[in-house]
């Protein structure tokens, strides 16, 4: 029985040797380098071979996509790669029943050398039919973008969020000081439309997307841009537009700021930047002088800076038109019969004036309103002039009003669901 | 008179481990042959049994054959056994002790005598078990001197060789899920049946312990026993059984104590500068006593014990003393206006506003809400009175009463998120046991056990008031509400039992008829959002009304007789008959044989899904026809066959009755006449039962009752006013402003389905050997007969998943690529319960052990083993234990290591008990040590950017060990992820050794872990005579790391390391995808807490 404890004795010894942990020699060397370093460009078919040298102090591995074949695919100490490379065509059945092959657009792709430092690598250019979409995504300025004939192929394009349109599936205006291309939609990470408002992108942000190329009734725009990166704006202002009366106005914008500092300049002499508050968070101070005029407008910049990099973003003030009178331009001040019977559009501004009846959204600012000649929907009423197709800022209960205030508005004559609405409107004045 | 002292051996393995087995699990019994010296049987030869401590009394006659036998006996002792004969000498057994579940094997030889008052003395060796399968034993020394601050009953079991903690609090026998386990203390159930707590113990959820460590007598583990009234297990049996009262009143109170200071600094290797830091501030103290003593000296008795447990720590996350104030990382995203205040952190003034918009806008009223520093308490309290009556020499009636109630708060404030005081909840369990059982001799060659139990477990979670949940995702998470999942969540189960086991010793034969019958109800309520559920994107939302998605859930009324918070209801139960034959030819062998037959019923079925059962896919809407006749949209406007059509599957049925066959043979065969050497062995069918709640599952997920609102930001603003609600049916369903829709989940039960069966397969060899040595080796086998396997109806195969790529694919490196998103049904996932024989487990375990008459015992073991299997049910969610089931192919899962898969498990335990010194004192020191394989993990890969396999579900695919040549021929996303890959790959033991093929599902080990851990006993005896004294002990865990910081770690169960990140699937026009991967492995982290070296001060006082 001795034997028996011996065995069971060695046994213990024998697997805790086992499992104790034992670094295998991996081999991979710890440096590697290439003949070839610069891009190499082939022909679309019968690319024949491609030859270069390998130096290394132990084991490397080739990475290519399958269009290339490496040989040998992995190796070890110094050696050479000959590279075959498949035509870039895809094979198809012609009317007659043929198979015959169609050319593929232009395609690349890197070929690496990797070790356990890391990889050195270059980039293998296959021409093709040079009207079908390249796979490589080059990123272009939108002065060029806006130069290319509508196509399949994607660019990538790097600008500044100057506004946003829709926050749902991420309609916006960017700028690369070279142009502005609308985006109509932009895709998520994982390709999802409508998912924009989880990107947490702002106006002023850098923004990198990638999209093709379209024109819609004149507008270039590039639809369903995918998502690439963006770098948040060191500022940001909390409106972009603002309303104010035609009286002497105080009134703060909300800001923040990550840079180190903060510049604001305004372009009229009637608003005066005043200072920064940091009573109620951090807010900018403007005064505007009483304007006996017609309705007038101003631009301020807001910039902030760090390092080398600069961010800013425009206020625009609206001051209304001196006196009571609704402003006049291009708004045309209707009555609820006139509004109702007047055509849709969206650059055609309304300025109603009535009584808030009904049920009230208190949030977005929704209701009935009500004037001798009749009634219409107001679907969403801000504090201050959005713009368009702006999504509501939920300004609303900030007015304080309530049902049987008359108030005037300036909206544009919608509908939904075959409804008339105002829409986009934004408080003028309550009497 | 004679007096002769037989020197045998000394009383060893009586003490610690000894390798038994089984007969009934309450009590013990005692039998043998009584021959005159010449071996002529004695037939007529009178047997008296008394237990010394409670007088009771015990009475035979030796047969035909000279055997007697007596069932039913008091476990533990000493007896003292008087075998008479008129004409012989008397023969007189003293210190005999019985163990549980095990008949004591009593052979004795009556010599002539003229003396009549002649009496041979013989204290009795120790090995005459009826052992016949693998197991464990583990008596009063063993339960007090194993090392625990846990003091949980599996701290003690697991020196069984076949056993192993996992990771997740369970333990697993033979390599089977802990699920499949059975633990009954006193013949009553103590499992969860249900299956909801990984620990498997009924109150598991809170971390309670359903018995106090010291109210237990002892306690038996079964892995294989082939006597057929062991029952409802595939894994292991645990049978405890609780302390009876005896002539002395005799009892203990005891505390134990730890706090932060009793634990390690931070364990492991440290990242340079960083210092090991203490463990966070908290305090556990277990208060506890035992009493016992005799209502009627000889005739009645008492036992009671009770525990009380509180686990205390605070949390110091609150606006009270301003967490999220100062720092950038948490203010808020956008300020908060309320009258002339801005708030631009969320700090205890806003706190307040927060409390008091709440209560003015949801319904509510009076919350009660706080934000004072938290203190999260964690408390259990079980009492337990137990009554042994002997109504007579032939009768013996035991009742016990147990109660056990534990709360354990669930409240997990942290830096980036806050929860009000009144916004956590209590995991709250209530389990009552009651348990009788009658012994009875009802002649003297027959005897009779009846027994029947009855367990109420009720789990709820307790909320302090119902209200709306606000979930506030600023850049700190405010949570304001009756927490999500807490509104509508609890779960009753009532277990009834009722056992008889009628013996009748025949000559050479021992019968037993015998029924086990247990009836099941379960009452399972669970909605989310119970009372609705508002997210907000800020604060400032919050305070503007600024929905971005409103949740509820319900119960259709319609459906279920006007209840929108309906429980599913299973009612269950299942009927055992058995029969066996215990054969003694002669006292060397002895051969049992029997048959068990289970009978798992339904009683009840799901509600049937008219929908989901029809021929043809429907959309769910019945439509009516302008002559009142109703039938179903087509779905889609097309004819398509419905899932339930193609597959034979439907909701609202259950599974025929099939009755379960379990034949058993099991023998012992002693190789030589001085019983020292013993082989032992059997094999047999085990039937077992699932958790509960996997069948459970299917009477909540029909497709019919609940119904669930949700209702996003986009449609929100459409809707004018959108209620503000804690009564989201009448204000938000009733009023039709929101209805419910989405696609659900069905849970269906295949009529063919089987409850879990086992083949086993056990040889047993014992030895003893030198001075008190013992040898006991056992090799098991397991195949599984059914098993349960999961499989995902409503996604189908549409093309191949290429590992590599499409020109190189070959059937190695490529899998079924699905269609997830657009498969025709209206369900977002089709669970169907099946079973599976594929699956088997091995094991193979030595252990050695001898008592020292000084005080000294010494045991080691080795076990070597492995599992494998095609589902391990891990989860109590169907959907669950389908969707983490790492596979290629999620639907047709390949046979492959088990989770429980437990190559090498070694043991040693080294106690030594000095004697009394110094007028009183004693000590008592034992090690443990426990060393064995990691756990085994999936190498799988990270899917959050795209699904591998498209499977609808991500992170469960395994991963593709590519050869050398085709790690470059992969889509990285990354140079250099291709070189760090296949160095990673040369690294590893596993995947260098398996290219060219897919990881296999648990392939990959953790390391080998060793953990010590100590107990030191100080005892202070001041009555010797009745052993009255106080003790001090000390509990160290993972004592090596006391040693050195970088010793005993513990490394956490991850059951899956991924090791590549898919970044994307590239789909071509045929369905076939093909990868783009990058390389990010991750590794397995260390426990912070189990890492570090744990003590526990202990005061006992016994009188």
């Amino acid at each position: 029985m001795k034997k028996i404890f011996k065995a069971i004795l060695s046994l213990t010894a024998v697997l805790s040797l086992f499992s104790s942990c034992k670094d295998e020699d991996i081999n991979l060397g710890s440096r590697v380098s290439i003949s070839q370093t610069e891009d190499l460009s082939i022909p679309a078919e019968q690319a024949g071979q491609f030859a270069f040298t390998v130096e290394s102090d132990g084991d490397w591995l080739v990475v290519a996509p399958s269009w290339i074949t490496p040989s040998p695919r992995h190796g070890s100490g110094d050696g050479t790669i000959i590279l075959e490379f498949a035509d870039n065509v895809t094979y198809v059945t012609d009317e007659a029943g043929e198979v015959i092959s169609e050319l593929n657009g232009s395609r690349h792709a890197t070929v690496s050398v990797e070790c356990a430092s890391g990889a050195t690598s270059f980039i293998v250019r296959q021409a093709g039919d040079p009207n079908k979409p390249s796979d490589e995504i080059k990123p272009v300025t939108i002065a060029v973008f806006l130069a290319q004939p509508d196509g399949p192929q994607v660019f990538e394009l790097t600008g500044r969020v100057t506004s946003i349109k829709n926050t749902t599936y991420g309609n916006l205006y960017l700028n690369d000081g070279t142009g502005e291309v609308y985006i109509y939609g932009i895709l998520d990470k994982n390709g999802n439309a409508k998912n924009f408002s989880s990107l947490g992108i702002g106006v002023g942000d850098l923004l990198t997307l990638q999209g093709s190329k379209t024109t819609y009734n004149g507008t270039v725009e590039s639809v369903n841009a995918q998502y690439i990166s963006h770098v948040k704006s060191l500022v940001s202002l909390a409106e972009s537009t603002k309303s104010i009366p035609a009286d002497e106005t105080v009134f703060t914008v909300g800001v923040e700021y990550s840079g180190d500092d903060i510049t604001v300049v305004s372009d009229s002499e009637w608003l005066a930047f005043t200072g920064i508050s940091t009573a109620d968070g951090t807010a900018l101070c403007f005064k505007a002088a009483a304007n006996t005029g017609s309705a007038r407008s101003a631009n301020v910049t807001v910039t902030s800076t760090l390092g080398n990099e600069t961010s800013s973003q425009t206020l625009k003030v609206n001051q209304a038109a001196g006196g009571s009178t609704p402003p006049g331009g291009d708004v045309l001040t209707v009555t609820v019969a006139e509004f109702n019977a007047a055509a849709e559009s969206d650059t055609q501004k309304y300025c109603l004036t009535g009584t808030i009846s009904g049920t009230i959204n208190t949030t977005y600012g929704n209701f009935d309103l009500v004037d001798d000649s009749g009634t219409v929907y107001v679907y969403g009423l801000t504090s201050t002039e959005l713009g368009y197709g702006a999504s509501n800022d939920k300004s609303f209960a900030s007015l304080g009003l309530a049902a049987g205030d008359k108030i005037t508005i300036v909206g544009y004559r919608g509908s939904y669901n075959s409804k008339i609405e105002v829409m986009y409107a934004y408080f003028i004045s309550k009497q | 008179m004679s007096q002769l002292l037989k020197k045998g051996f000394a009383v060893l393995a009586a003490i610690f481990f000894a390798v038994t087995l089984s007969a009934q699990v309450t009590t013990s019994s005692l039998g043998g042959k009584i021959t005159e010296e010449n071996g002529e049987p004695l037939a007529g030869a009178t047997i008296v049994v008394v237990h010394g401590p409670s007088g009771t009394q015990y009475t035979a006659i030796a047969n035909n054959e000279g055997r007697y036998a007596i069932g039913g006996m008091r476990t533990g002792g000493p007896y003292t056994v008087e075998f008479s004969f008129i004409g012989m000498a008397t023969a007189r057994y003293e210190n005999i002790t019985l163990k549980l579940g095990e008949q004591y094997e009593l052979n004795t030889k009556l010599k002539l005598s003229n003396e009549l008052d002649a009496v041979t003395i013989v204290a009795e060796k120790s090995f005459n078990a009826s052992i016949t399968g693998a197991g464990s034993s583990f008596n009063q020394r063993a339960v007090e001197t194993m090392p625990t601050i846990d003091r949980s009953v599996y701290d003690v079991v697991k020196y069984t060789p076949q056993a192993s903690i996992n990771k997740t609090g369970g333990i697993s026998f033979a390599g089977t899920n802990n699920r499949y386990n059975s633990f009954q203390i006193d013949g009553a159930v103590a499992n969860d049946t249900f299956g909801l707590a990984s620990s498997g113990t009924n109150g598991g959820q809170t971390g309670a312990n359903p018995v106090a460590l010291d109210a237990i007598e002892e306690i038996q583990v079964v892995v294989a026993p082939f006597d057929v009234r062991q029952s409802g297990f595939t894994g292991g049996a645990i049978n405890a059984i609780t302390k009876s009262g005896t002539n002395t009143t005799k009892g203990t109170f005891y505390m134990y104590y730890n706090n932060q200071d009793l634990i390690g600094t931070t364990a492991g290797k440290m990242a340079p500068g960083v210092p090991r830091t203490k463990y966070d501030t908290q305090m556990a103290t277990t208060y506890g006593f035992t009493v016992g003593g005799p209502i009627i000296k000889n005739k009645l008795f008492l036992f009671a014990a009770g525990e009380y447990y509180k686990k205390s720590r605070p949390n110091i996350y609150t606006p009270a003393n301003g967490s999220y104030e100062g720092r950038a990382d948490v203010a808020l995203s956008a300020p908060v206006y309320i009258g002339d205040k801005v708030y631009t952190t969320f700090n205890a003034e806003l706190a307040d506003e927060v409390i008091k918009h709440y209560e003015a806008n949801y319904g509510v009223g009076k919350t009660g809400e706080s934000y004072t520093q938290h203190q999260v308490e964690d408390k259990f309290y079980n009492i337990l009175t137990r009554l042994d009556w002997n109504i007579s020499d032939k009768h013996k009636l035991m009742f016990r009463y147990q109660y056990m109630n534990a709360s354990a708060d669930n409240y997990s404030s942290g830096r980036y998120s806050y929860y009000f005081n009144n916004s956590g909840h209590l995991k709250v369990n209530k389990t009552n046991t009651f348990v009788a059982e009658l012994n009875s001799r009802l002649t003297d060659n027959m005897q009779n056990m009846f027994r029947a139990s009855a367990v109420f477990v009720r789990d709820h979670r307790d909320v302090p008031y119902n209200g709306a949940n606000m979930y506030i995702k600023d850049n700190v998470t405010v949570n304001i509400g009756t927490e999500y999942s807490s509104g509508a969540n609890s779960m009753a189960s009532d277990t009834y039992t009722i056992t008889d086991n009628f013996s009748w010793y025949l000559g050479r034969h021992e019968l037993t008829f015998g029924t086990h019958n247990e009836i099941y109800s379960y009452n399972n309520l669970f909605l989310q959002y119970a009372f609705g559920g508002y997210t907000f994107s800020s604060l400032a939302d919050f305070f503007a009304g600024g929905i971005y998605e409103f949740n509820y859930r319900y119960s259709d009324p319609e459906l279920t007789g006007g209840n929108t918070r309906w429980k599913a209801t299973t009612h269950a139960a299942q009927f055992g008959l058995y029969v066996q034959d215990e054969w003694k030819p002669n006292t060397n062998f002895s051969l049992t044989y029997g048959l068990r037959v289970d009978v798992p019923v339904l009683l009840n079925s799901p509600t049937t899904n008219p929908a989901f059962n029809n021929k043809y896919l429907t959309d769910g809407t019945i439509i009516t026809n302008p002559d009142g006749t109703t039938e179903f949209a087509p779905y889609k406007g097309v004819k398509t066959l419905s899932v339930s059509r193609l597959t034979g599957e439907k909701v609202g049925t259950v599974p025929y009755v099939t009755p379960l066959w379990s034949p058993r043979v099991g023998f012992r065969w002693f190789l030589n006449d001085n019983h020292s050497t013993l082989l032992r062995g059997g094999a047999g069918l085990f039937t077992g039962r699932i958790p509960f709640v996997w069948l459970s599952n299917a009477y909540n997920n029909t497709g019919m009752e609940a119904k669930s609102v949700k209702v996003s930001e986009s449609a929100i603003k459409n809707i004018e006013n959108f209620p503000l609600t804690s009564d989201p049916y009448n204000d938000i369903v009733k009023t039709g402003i929101a209805k419910a829709g989405g696609k659900s989940t069905i849970n269906t039960l295949n009529k063919r389905f089987k409850y879990p069966q086992v083949f086993r397969l056990n040889l047993g060899f014992e030895q003893t050997f030198g001075q008190g040595w013992k040898f006991t080796f056992d090799g098991l086998y397991s195949k599984t007969f059914n098993n349960v396997f999961f499989s995902n109806l409503a996604i189908k195969k549409v093309g191949t998943l290429y590992a590599v790529n499409s020109t190189v694919a070959n059937a190695n490196n490529t899998a079924p690529y699905y269609n997830s998103n657009s498969v025709d049904t209206p369900y977002s996932a089709v669970i169907a319960l099946k079973n599976t024989d594929k699956g088997y487990t091995y094991s193979l375990s030595g252990k050695l052990e001898r008592h020292f008459d000084f005080g000294l015992d010494v045991m080691a073991a080795y076990t070597f083993g492995h599992s494998y299997s095609v589902n391990d049910g891990t989860s109590s969610v169907a959907l669950s234990n389908w969707q983490y089931n790492y596979s290629v192919d999620t639907n047709g899962p390949e046979l492959s290591y088990s989770l429980f898969d437990k190559p090498h498990k070694i043991l040693a335990v080294v106690s030594y008990k000095t004697p009394i010194y110094l007028n009183g004192l004693r000590s008592t020191i034992t090690l443990t040590y426990e060393g064995g394989s990691g756990q085994r993990y999936s190498y799988t890969m990270n899917e959050s950017a795209a699904d591998f396999n498209n499977d609808g579900r991500q992170g469960n695919s395994l991963m593709y060990i590519p050869t050398a040549d085709e790690i470059g021929q992969m889509n990285w996303a990354k140079p250099g992820d291709a070189a760090a890959f296949e160095r990673f790959i040369r690294a590893d033991k596993y995947l260098s050794s398996h290219r060219g093929r897919w990881s296999e599902r648990y392939a990959g080990i953790a390391p080998f872990e060793h953990h010590f851990d100590v107990q030191f006993a100080q005892d202070f005896i001041y009555d010797r005579e009745k052993g009255r004294k106080v003790q001090i002990t000390l509990d160290l865990i993972n004592a090596s790391n006391l040693l050195n910081r970088n010793w005993g770690l513990y490394r956490t169960g991850s059951y899956n390391l991924q090791i590549l990140e898919v970044k994307g699937m590239a789909v071509d026009g045929e369905g076939n995808a093909t990868p783009t991967y990058h390389f990010n492995p991750q590794s397995i982290s260390l426990s912070d807490f189990y890492s570090r070296w744990r003590l526990q001060v202990g005061l006992r006082l016994t009188f």
